[in-house]
């Protein structure tokens, strides 16, 4: 199924492998670093879809707790403050679709190429698009005291894969505060228990592939969690004191208001598509948030700060003519 | 009514993809399976074994019939090609154990036919405390047979091939040797016997003393060199009486290449015996056998036998058989998975590669250089190639099958034919002018030795990955005998299929099918 994707890896992989000396595994974690540069502005597209929500939990939390009888109105007050701020509660998400193939594509590449029965290398033979790189099959095995192609008989790489994945979790989750006991916030505290749940299910979910899969994979494992946690960390964005154990650094962060001013210059010019607004402001100004889980000032600006909403000015003009 | 928009949460979504993630990922493990089936026959006995998941079957092949003997089963994978020897087969298993089966019943002893038990397996190391590592490897190729030391080799997965006695005092862990390549060892181990002709006057370098050890006739062979060059020709009698025996349980024992050179046997019995003399190019493993009734066919002395391993590392390794040690290496540029074959006229051995090339070295101790040609295939050269009356057949996992003349200077191409686009596993099996290949592509074809024109083929329920194999059974009046090729498939509906050849009127092979085994 993602043949398309798998066989061009593997003979980028068997390239790398022929010219780093026949390296299995520097080749897998260069060819890792590589996969995950040239994913590079997917990835932080997503981070920033999911900071701009996670800063909008302040405000989300209020809505709910304002129309937590009215899941209708809930909704749609929820739908008009994510258009207001120009995030789109499932941009997160297309990133991680359009790279999650990839990675399977890396994913079934690394086990193809670690053929360790006569089936599998036969298999491996049909996907080789460069013939004289067919040469270098099958790959070389041993690495230290490895077999690449079977699991680590000494349990290193489970754990170490356990290790960085939780590592990652735990640097890149964002920082969710324990729910307060009779807060009513089911929907928050259901998100909160979930984002902890996985951070316990993912590493034991790949500390499993990792005890029964070739470990040649684990290898990829790490080097793609810790190449992942280096991406973030370049970024700024990972709170090294959050996994000490201290205190978050205190932060103030902008939502961009990524698209406003193009709006804004073309907004005059032609008609706005914008859904009605229920809220009662033509106008919106700026507001101020204050996250539940310190004592910082999040201030986030309004997308569509200054401009003027004219259907629902023509409408109320409509209203008040008739 | 609207839909609520926050029906769908990140995180929630984020698990969902999670579980579609790990799905993916499971699947993705077992895709490609671990193997084909491991198909070996007695010619003399009219009996096929076959090799697949967690059992080793004999049948017994009748013209039209075929019926169950006994099953070996066990808990873990069997894949590779029995190797038969004596009264007992042995075969690895994917746990790294090697396995001894009875092949008949002997009441006196208390044997029961199918029964076995496990001769070695690797031990357990223990690293700190109660972590352990497990040194346990898949068993893929089959087992070669040194019937002068009574040992037994065999290669393993990942990198090591171990020598064991068949004594049946000796440990169930008791190695005599090990041997160290840098990746697995896919390939049955080729045994070479000693051969030193009655003319051969030359200074003989002494066979490894240990040699002589357990062999009832090792005294010609192993020796010391007074004793080798005072008795040469008496030594050459004996010695070619053992190499005759000797070459026919290596041939049983080569495994993949078994079938080549088996397969090899009966053709060449047939064209060179009934239709053309032997000439200088005749060859085949059963000239051996012959060469004692033949003065015209000169075989190549080999003053020490050898044990030859080929390996995924790309190397060609010849080791001492008695220890194991290293004599010399040739670094080939591709992984060999499959058995040379050997030429005992020139004492040269031919193996294909995944260079796509099928190589040709020369065995001879002093030899200055070891390759002397190469000829590029079109792809992955996976099975031995067969060899008869001096041609040399291959086949590659492109569809390509190639017919090469042997001469002093390597190989010259006779022909080369593409009958598929799917791939070609397994060795040729030459029968009655015809090569015969089986294919991926759930068909099996033959092929003119002439041309390499296409004179039938057949389908077959599953892919044709293993050896096809050929034997000769008793007709009903229990006078004639008919030929049967045999394939192995993937598939359990025709796990074996028979063919018998027959002969029509106008000289031409044709085929019918006989009978299919399912298990």
């Amino acid at each position: 199924m993602l043949d398309f994707i798998t066989n061009p890896f593997i003979t980028i992989l068997l390239f790398l492998y022929q010219i780093l000396g026949g390296n299995v595994v520097l080749a897998i974690i260069v060819f890792t670093i590589l996969v995950r540069v040239a994913l590079y502005p997917l990835t932080l597209k997503q981070h920033r879809s999911t900071k701009a929500m996670q800063q909008l939990q302040p405000e989300l939390k209020k809505l709910q707790e304002k129309y937590k009888n009215d899941r209708e109105r809930l909704a749609q007050a929820q739908w008009d403050l994510y258009r207001e701020y120009g995030v789109n509660p499932l941009a997160g998400c297309l990133p991680l679709l359009i790279q999650l193939p990839i990675m399977l594509g890396l994913y079934r590449a690394i086990v193809a190429s670690m053929a360790a029965t006569p089936l599998q290398l036969l298999e491996l033979s049909e996907r080789i698009y460069v013939h004289p790189l067919s040469s270098q099959v099958p790959l070389q095995n041993q690495f230290l005291w490895l077999n690449l192609g079977v699991p680590d008989p000494l349990y290193i790489l489970p754990i170490l894969v356990v290790a960085t994945t939780f590592l990652q979790q735990k640097l890149l989750m964002p920082s969710t505060p324990k729910p307060e006991p009779g807060s009513g916030d089911s929907a928050s505290d259901q998100a909160a228990a979930m984002s902890r749940q996985m951070m316990t299910i993912m590493p034991i979910m790949f500390g499993i592939f990792s005890l029964s899969f070739a470990s040649g994979l684990s290898i990829y494992f790490i080097a793609s969690n810790i190449i992942g946690i280096g991406q973030y960390a370049a970024m700024g964005r990972i709170d090294f004191r959050r996994i000490l154990g201290l205190a978050p650094k205190e932060e103030e962060t902008e939502v961009e208001p990524v698209k406003a001013k193009a709006r804004k210059e073309t907004v005059s010019s032609r008609p706005s598509k914008a859904r009605p607004s229920t809220a009662s402001a033509a106008v919106s100004e700026p507001i101020s948030i204050k996250s539940s889980g310190d004592s910082s000032k999040l201030v986030i600006k309004p997308k569509r700060a200054g401009i003027r909403d004219s259907r629902a000015e023509r409408a109320t003009a409509r209203r008040n003519k008739s | 009514m609207k839909k609520s928009r926050n029906a769908i949460t990140p995180p929630r979504f984020v698990v969902v993809l999670l579980i579609v993630l790990a799905i993916f990922l499971s699947a993705c493990r077992n895709e490609a399976g671990d193997s084909w089936p491991g198909v070996a026959q007695d010619p003399d006995d009219a009996m096929v074994y076959v090799a697949n998941d967690k059992s080793v079957v004999a049948v017994r092949a009748a013209d039209d019939t075929v019926t169950v003997e006994w099953e070996y089963s066990d808990d873990e994978k069997f894949y590779a090609v029995p190797t038969i020897y004596n009264d007992m087969i042995f075969i690895g298993d994917y746990k790294g154990r090697m396995h001894a089966i009875n092949r008949y019943d002997d009441e006196d002893e208390g044997i029961v036919a199918g029964t076995g038990e496990v001769i070695y397996e690797p031990e357990e190391v223990t690293i700190i405390g109660p972590l352990k590592e497990n040194t346990e490897d898949r068993i893929i190729g089959g087992a070669a047979v040194n019937p002068d030391e009574n040992l037994l080799y065999f290669g393993y997965g990942s990198r090591d091939v171990v020598a064991i006695s068949l004594d049946p005092d000796a440990d169930v862990n008791g190695e005599e040797w090990t041997f160290e390549t840098d990746h697995g060892v896919w390939a049955t181990p080729l045994y070479v016997p000693v051969y030193l002709p009655d003319t051969f006057e030359t200074e003989i370098s002494p066979a490894p003393d240990d040699s002589a050890d357990d062999s009832e006739t090792d005294g010609a062979e192993a020796g010391d060199d007074d004793e080798n060059t005072a008795d040469a020709d008496q030594a050459g009698e004996e010695e070619n009486e053992e190499t005759t025996q000797a070459d026919d349980e290596a041939d049983v024992g080569n495994g993949e290449s078994e079938e080549s050179t088996d397969e090899a046997d009966g053709a060449s019995v047939d064209e060179t015996a009934d239709n053309e003399p032997p000439g200088d190019e005749t060859l085949a493993e059963d000239v051996a056998e012959t060469e004692t009734d033949n003065p015209a066919v000169e075989l190549a002395p080999r003053p020490n036998a050898m044990l030859y391993i080929v390996s995924l590392d790309q190397h060609f390794y010849a080791v001492d058989p008695a220890d194991g040690e290293l004599l010399w290496d040739e670094y080939l540029g591709g992984a060999m998975p499959s058995s040379p074959t050997h030429d005992p006229i020139r004492n040269w051995a031919y193996v294909g590669t995944f260079g796509s090339e099928m190589v040709a070295l020369d065995l001879a101790e002093d030899a200055d250089d070891r390759v002397v040609d190469r000829y590029e295939t079109e792809d992955w050269v996976w099975g031995s190639p067969a060899l008869v009356d001096g041609v040399l057949y291959c086949a590659d996992i492109s569809g390509y099958v190639y017919a090469l003349t042997i001469t002093d200077d390597g190989f010259e191409e006779k022909w080369k034919v593409r009958p598929t686009e799917s791939s070609i596993r397994g060795a040729p099996l030459v029968v009655d002018g015809l090569v015969l290949v089986g294919s991926q592509d759930n068909t099996v074809y033959a092929l003119s030795t002439e041309d390499g024109t296409e004179q039938w083929s057949e389908t077959t329920e599953g892919d044709v990955l293993t050896e096809l194999v050929l034997i000769s059974v008793l007709g009903e009046d229990e006078e004639s005998t008919s030929e049967l090729v045999i394939a192995g498939t993937s598939e359990s509906d025709e796990r074996l299929v028979a063919y018998e050849l027959i002969e029509s009127n106008d000289g031409k092979i044709s085929r019918s099918r006989a009978w299919a085994y399912s298990d």
